[in-house]
């Protein structure tokens, strides 16, 4: 054989992947030719340079960094629907809020996890874009709705929600291990949905301006919040940035609107539906098999899981208790900068 | 693989206790794997969190016609690919971490800083494995997988056409033209003895 045939066989000689028919040809070939001894020399020692590069070690904190995006990935999250553009000719949109509300599974080995999976699957394939938020945004969230709600029933076992909306989903009373089929989810008899506005003003002063929608809210019997703003807004503007949140009866919401304007709105707020109807039914349906599960573990006398279902039943419930809210009232978002003199 | 199997099984139920088990025996693999693509400890670490995440969302794409290991692989290749090929979209500068955008020199002196006091030789041997690390980081996707799989990861053609979702004979040839290709360039750069 000719050297560029002989050439072209030496990586997989190398590996020992040449037939016998190939084999002869090339210790026949080399025996007889520096050139190609060289090559294959070379290709050997490059092949053995590359079989032992420095390999780091994989850090400790992997596996509960895993663990945690692992759970992370099963959060449920809402997908806001798009935005309605405001019917106000002439204005220009400005930021937009963004609004997450999650029903938190815990990775725990009590709950049936199959179900939340298949669920999970479920959604996946019936939506083309889902929007996902950071989870640390969710939980703060909820942490603010907690604050302001002054949920009592975090300490007792009470389910405040037994007289809302129907049980939709009955859990299959016996679930075969195997079974990863999704779970039907009947839609809900009634839609929920929140409304969120959001819209930005700018002032002179933010403490002035915080003071006077707090008067406005006052005046609608809405209740308010006043956050220090999402790092994401406080990114896009210069100045202070503070943020209101009021919460009003959806009739109210267009008056409020209105007083905000001469404030000195940017734009006339932009109007966020979140159709909540899934995540209440889950709620509700988590809510039942937990309380399943509390009545195994009373029977068993197992202090130790009821304390952990416990947990676990205030958290849904505090959970039921923020979405009931978002849906009963509208929320305004209203962000104030602060206008930077030059 | 029996037990495989079943972990397989149990974590398509969202188990993901039963999905740590599983992995387990690839994590290290698949470290370095991740390494050698992204040239640098923190994106390895990324993307090999990266890969077994998604390892689990796509669970149910796993058919077993391949064998697990294979399957993970796969995953963690693309994924990297995928990455590599984002960043070279982006019109950003490049961090002093990716071996491509800077100088041999800086790349060395951080490696041997690094590591504990050196010879000669061993020095000699970092300037390759940085070398190497950037001509390799410079290939394209097919060269570049075939050289990491086989000459710094060591799976045998076979695991390696299970991977790249091809034939031996492909392997074979890729596997000749980039071993070659790199060859010709160490040549260039004198750095063989």
């Amino acid at each position: 054989m000719k050297c560029e045939q002989i050439r072209e066989l030496l990586s997989p000689y190398m590996d020992q992947m040449t037939d016998s028919h190939e084999n002869n040809a090339i210790i026949a070939h080399l025996a007889a030719c520096p050139d190609c001894r060289e090559e294959l020399k070379q290709l050997e020692a490059m092949r053995d340079m590359m079989g032992n590069l420095y390999t780091p070690q994989l850090p400790d904190t992997f596996t509960h960094d895993l663990r945690q995006r692992l759970n992370d990935d099963k959060m449920i999250i809402l997908k806001p629907k798009y935005l309605k553009t405001p019917s106000k000719a002439g204005w220009i949109a400005a930021a937009v809020a963004v609004v997450a509300l999650a029903a938190g599974i815990f990775s725990s080995n009590y709950l049936p996890v199959d179900n939340i999976i298949a669920y999970h699957e479920q959604q996946t394939q019936t939506t083309d874009k889902k929007t996902t938020m950071s989870v640390n945004d969710i939980l703060d969230k909820i942490k603010v709705w907690d604050n302001q709600d002054k949920i009592t029933d975090v300490e007792t076992n009470e389910i405040p929600v037994q007289e809302q909306a129907p049980a939709i989903i009955t859990p299959a009373d016996s679930q075969p291990e195997e079974e990863t089929l999704p779970v039907t989810v009947e839609p809900a008899p009634e839609v929920k949905i929140a409304d969120i506005y959001s819209t930005r003003i700018k002032v002179d002063s933010t403490e002035e301006a915080v003071d006077k929608i707090i008067q406005i809210a006052q005046a609608s019997q809405a209740d308010y919040d006043v956050n220090v703003a999402s790092s994401m807004v406080q990114a896009l503007s210069a100045g202070s940035t503070k943020m209101v949140e009021i919460k009003a009866d959806a009739e109210k919401v267009e008056g409020i609107i209105e007083e905000l304007e001469p404030m000195g709105m940017i734009a006339a707020p932009m109007h966020d539906e979140t159709v909540l109807t899934e995540e209440y039914a889950r709620a509700l349906q988590q809510i039942e098999i937990i309380n399943e599960q509390i009545d195994i573990a009373k029977a068993d006398n197992n202090t130790e899981e009821l304390q952990k279902l416990n947990q676990e039943m205030n958290l849904w419930t505090a959970r039921l208790a923020v979405i009931d809210k978002e849906i009963s009232q509208a929320t305004i978002r209203v962000y104030l900068i602060e206008e930077v003199k030059p | 693989m029996l037990a495989e199997e079943v972990l397989v099984k149990q974590s398509l139920q969202g188990d993901t206790l039963a999905f740590e088990e599983l992995i387990l025996p690839y994590q290290n693999k698949i470290y370095a794997l991740a390494y050698r693509y992204m040239g640098n400890e923190e994106d390895a670490y990324d993307m090999t969190q990266e890969a077994f995440l998604k390892a689990f969302r796509s669970l149910r794409t796993f058919k077993g016609d391949s064998s697990f290991g294979t399957w993970i692989y796969r995953v963690a290749t693309n994924v990297c690919l995928d990455e590599l090929r984002r960043r070279k979209r982006r019109i950003s500068s490049l961090s002093l971490d990716e071996p491509l955008a800077t100088q041999d020199g800086d790349l060395v002196d951080k490696e041997i800083a690094d590591m504990q006091p050196t010879q000669d030789i061993i020095i000699e041997q970092q300037e390759f494995a940085q070398y190497i690390q950037e001509m390799v980081g410079q290939m394209k996707p097919d060269h570049k997988n075939v050289i990491i799989l086989r000459d710094m990861m060591q799976l045998s053609y076979e695991e390696i056409a299970g991977v790249l979702d091809t034939s031996v004979g492909t392997v074979k040839s890729r596997l000749s033209r980039a071993r070659n290709l790199l060859r010709k360039k160490l040549n260039d750069r004198e750095h063989f003895p």
